[in-house]
């Protein structure tokens, strides 16, 4: 094979052939590995045989691809399919190790059972001629990807429609992305809090540090599979800062999130009281939340996969009281509460006569000499009404009417009760309901009754209404 | 001191005819006592199972793949092992899977025996978990080992 004989029917227009090695061996070569006189690699795998020669598939690889396999990211079989070519040879050698039939051929039309299986990939020891391509492709500046990929952890939606195939649309990617992203990014907060916050005294300098190590550990996409929606997702673990520890920590950030967030059953009760132990309401909410509700999508499955392809993690939907023991219950939040009443006291500018319902916004806009907001304003009545019965005064009954809270409270000083709720209408019918009912009783009442006097003093008359 | 003579190699024919310049085995093989694993057919009866590769691809009627190197044609006389079942495991799905070893090779179990210092010369481990076996004449394999599983 180092030097193929001539042969008179053959295309085979690769020169200058040279053997490293065997990659793959066993009772003789399986895959080989070639160079050509301008130094190409190509691949030599053996896929069949005969009476008289050995088949082999023979593909030119580039060095970047034969680092990918040797470092078991990418399959053999990948490696045979990855779209970088149009064609391969198919070359039978016979016992003389001469070439007694080469073609090129589409890879389309390779026989599927000539290839090697899908988990093709290369998990042996690196054979000692492959050190050259190592040293110098983990001196390049592809070695960072390369570096973070193999650190990287693979998460993959699916969808639950299959009606256009396995596409994931891009909403979906994007709020999955979005999401992931929060719980990451609230997890390297929560991590860099429990490491430095006994470390760093300055919260000045906590912050920044804070910031620089986010802005290095930022959650950052090694790999993309368009097939369902895949993801390889890693954070940075050759970047550093100048803070104690630092490297420990950033290489312990990702496998903590694997081990606290992804490894998690989170329809076991045990784990997810464990999980609640561990972390602060606050902490979850950042963390868990955002996790869940990817789990809970309805439009696609979740899982995690490892780097041979192999689902490690099949999430099941998140059910309601499971989900309460991670992520607390929600506090009310301020923009969703009711938005706070309040009086406001206007001194305008009308026309004598006037009639202030007539007051709009474009003479608020023209004639506002003054504003002010209250808390409580002071109001009058000069006669009330209930059911059957309405009295009038001939000095009017003061109240004192405030808003707090969105609650209204009526005061009646002169007979030394108050009424609340929170509806205004309701309020003032109530009030002048209880002040007739007040009147009615201290009719019965002895003349020193402080409310028979009061009422003696101001009301004018009372009528019962048929 | 007495010297005890080395027991003669069962396919020292196999090597002679290979006309080799160096010498097979060569001096790092050495007698061990250890357990190994080896792809092999379901059933021994039919005497295949523990062949060197150019017997075993002859009987088939295949021809061997070669390369021109001498080391490569020593160990064509010789048996395959793996130290470990995670090593033969490992080397199948690198190789292409289950399939492609039945297909090709003709393999379908792995089984596992203990090689003993009388049996014959192991060669040194290589990175792939894999070494040569140089059986003594006399040696018969098959009842050492045991079927563990499919490929």
């Amino acid at each position: 094979m180092d030097q193929p004989a001539p042969y008179k029917h053959i295309y085979f227009p690769i020169t200058g052939l040279h053997k490293l090695g065997d990659l793959l061996y066993y009772e003789g070569p399986i895959l080989s590995w070639f160079k050509d006189d301008l130094q190409h690699n190509y691949l030599f795998y053996w896929i069949d045989y005969n009476q008289s020669s050995n088949r082999w598939l023979i593909w030119k690889v580039s060095d970047e691809n034969i680092y990918y396999y040797l470092n078991g990211h990418v399959s053999l079989r990948d490696l045979i399919l990855v779209e970088d070519k149009d064609f391969v040879f198919i070359v039978d050698i016979d016992d003389n190790l001469s070439f007694t039939k080469a073609f090129p051929l589409a890879i389309r039309h390779v026989r599927p059972e000539l290839l090697p299986a899908e988990k093709s990939y290369y998990k042996l020891n690196m054979p000692p001629f492959a050190k050259a391509l190592m040293d110098k492709y983990e001196t390049s500046d592809n070695y960072y990807k390369i570096l973070m990929k193999k650190q990287s952890i693979v998460f993959n939606i699916s969808p639950t429609n299959i009606n256009f195939a396995r596409a994931v649309t891009t909403h979906d990617a994007g709020s999955f992305l979005s999401r992931l992203t929060r719980s990451l990014n609230g997890f390297i907060e929560e991590s860099f809090w429990k490491k430095y916050r006994d470390i760093i005294q300055s919260g000045s300098d906590y912050n920044r540090f804070l910031n620089d190590a986010k802005a290095i550990l930022a959650p950052r996409l090694f790999g993309l599979r368009f097939g369902s929606f895949e993801v390889l997702v890693g954070i940075d673990t050759v970047k550093k800062i100048d803070v104690a520890d630092f490297t420990d920590w950033q290489h312990s950030v990702l496998p903590d999130y694997e081990k606290d967030v992804v490894d998690v059953d989170y329809n076991d009760t045990g784990q997810l009281q464990v999980i609640a132990e561990k972390y602060s309401d606050s902490a979850r909410e950042k963390i868990y939340e955002p996790y869940i509700k990817i789990i809970n999508n309805p439009h696609y499955n979740f899982t995690i996969k490892d780097k041979a392809d192999k689902i490690v993690r099949a999430y099941r939907r998140v059910a309601k009281e499971k989900e309460d023991i991670v992520v607390p219950p929600k506090k009310e939040r301020i923009d969703e509460m009711p938005k706070q009443k309040k009086f406001m006291n206007l001194v305008v500018e009308v026309t004598e006569g006037q009639d202030v319902t007539e007051i709009n916004k474009k003479l608020l806009q023209s004639g506002l000499l003054f504003s002010e907001q209250l808390d409580e304003v002071h109001l009058h009545f000069d006669n009330v009404a209930a059911a059957n019965a309405r009295l009038r005064f001939k000095s009017p009954i003061r109240f004192t009417l405030s808003l707090v809270n969105n609650i209204y409270t009526a005061y009646v000083e002169d007979l030394s009760f108050y009424l609340e709720n929170p509806d205004k209408g309701s309020l003032l019918r109530n009030l002048e309901a209880e002040i007739v009912a007040l009147y009615k009783i201290s009719r019965s009442s002895d003349d020193n009754d402080p409310i028979k006097m009061f009422f003696d003093a101001v009301v004018d008359s009372f009528e019962e209404i048929q | 001191m007495e010297v005890v003579a080395r027991p003669a190699l069962k396919y020292q024919a196999l090597i002679d005819q290979q006309n080799l310049s160096i010498k097979c085995p060569d001096s790092s093989c050495a007698q061990v006592d250890m357990t190994v694993f080896r792809w092999v057919k379901a059933d021994f009866s039919d005497g295949q199972s523990f062949l060197p590769n150019l017997i075993y691809d002859f009987n088939r009627g295949k021809p061997p793949r070669k390369n021109a190197d001498e080391d490569f044609k020593c160990g064509m006389c010789a048996l395959s092992f793996f130290d470990t079942l995670e090593s033969a495991g490992e080397n199948v799905e690198a190789i292409g899977g289950p399939e492609k070893i039945k297909r090709l090779l003709g393999y379908t179990h792995v089984a596992q025996g203990k090689i003993e210092s009388t049996d014959g010369l192991a060669s040194s481990i290589d990175e792939h978990g894999h070494l040569l076996f140089f059986e003594f004449v006399g040696v018969v394999l098959e009842p050492k080992f045991t079927v563990l599983s499919a490929l």
